[in-house]
């Protein structure tokens, strides 16, 4: 049995192709046999983030079109056993695809014996979006803790329950753990309480995702790093473990008081 | 220990607001009409300071249900 994971949140710059690449790749590791899918055609990125960019040939596209096979298409990732990627096309456009062919594309995926195939949807709300949606079985939104993302997060859940994809699980993404003690950020609580879906789960802002995008290097491969710890944690949770949310604490700051008192402390010695 | 000023509790009341206009699917304007019809209606019956009538939309949590309701407030003159 294959599922189809699609992963999307509205507006742009939120993390999905982050999140797509660290699901994929970590499914990958737990023993997975995995293709990502790259739909945001004309803009993708996926292969960059995986750094898989100097490997492809054909495309999505391509696929669709009959110009080659689903199997050359896809880039095999030598890093890790069963991970392969879908590359979108840079030189075409959403319009080039319709949600029927990408339900039949999944489909002739499934054949091949892949146990989850994950799309990375493109930011909005139109026909990449739709594309996107169309062979999905679940849903995963990101979002992070900014008004304009859990606004936009909001309308795609509800464009995704009138497309009969229920049930879709929410990743907050780029939380400062400092700001939300301070709040003077949403906490996970806040968006929950707005979107009412259930969290699949929470991934600090860390500088390892930066640092492994530049090295297209995904982090959850990464055992040193924060995002990537709570990427394989969601990974194990769509695995059907039951993995506690990450308690993410805020850095260690000494306060005045807290100065003042060891100030005053160290003059009684 | 919550400052009801700090920024992360005004990014969530505007983004409560906001959220209710787009599932209402209600903009300003529709709002506005609104307001000036009702105004229009109670007129007839009572003298009302239409300049200070204001309606909002508001959401209210009972029993674990969000209720989103619209709410005016119309000075008796």
């Amino acid at each position: 049995m294959s599922e189809v994971i699609v992963v999307t949140s509205g507006k742009g710059g939120v993390g999905k192709t982050t999140t797509s690449a660290n699901i994929g790749t970590g499914l990958a590791i737990e023993g997975k046999k995995v293709v990502m899918l790259d739909a945001d055609i004309g803009l993708r990125n996926l292969d960059v983030v995986m750094g898989l960019e100097n490997r492809i040939i054909y495309d999505l596209v391509h696929v669709i079109e009959g110009t080659c096979r689903l199997k050359q298409a896809l880039v095999r990732d030598k890093r890790y056993d069963g991970l392969y990627l879908l590359p979108a096309a840079q030189t075409k456009d959403k319009s080039a695809v319709t949600p029927e062919q990408m339900q039949k594309l999944c489909n002739s995926i499934k054949e091949e014996g892949f146990d989850y195939i994950i799309i990375d949807c493109p930011a909005g709300i139109e026909q990449g979006f739709k594309n996107a949606i169309a062979a999905a079985d679940k849903a995963i939104v990101v979002t992070t803790p900014e008004i304009s993302a859990v606004r936009d997060a909001d309308r795609i859940i509800g464009m995704l329950e009138s497309n009969e994809l229920l049930n879709s699980k929410l990743i907050l993404n780029r939380i400062r753990v400092d700001m939300v003690s301070r709040n003077e950020m949403m906490s996970l609580e806040d968006v929950e309480e707005i979107l009412a879906i259930d969290t699949l789960g929470i991934i600090p802002d860390d500088e390892s995702i930066v640092i492994s995008t530049n090295k297209g290097e995904p982090a959850v491969a990464n055992e040193n790093s924060l995002a990537g710890q709570a990427y394989r944690n969601i990974v194990k949770r769509i695995l059907g473990e039951d993995i506690p949310l990450m308690e993410l604490m805020p850095p260690t700051r000494t306060t005045l008081f807290d100065k003042i008192f060891s100030w005053l402390h160290k003059d009684k010695e | 220990m919550y400052n009801n000023n700090s920024s992360g509790a005004i990014a969530k009341d505007r983004l409560k607001y906001l959220i209710l206009k787009d599932r209402v699917s209600c903009t300003n304007e529709t709002l506005d009409m609104i307001k000036q019809d009702i105004v229009k209606v109670i007129s007839n019956y009572i003298d009302i300071d239409k300049y200070n009538t204001k309606l909002t939309l508001e959401q209210d949590i009972k029993n674990n249900k969000s209720i989103s309701y619209i709410n005016i407030k119309i000075p008796i003159k």
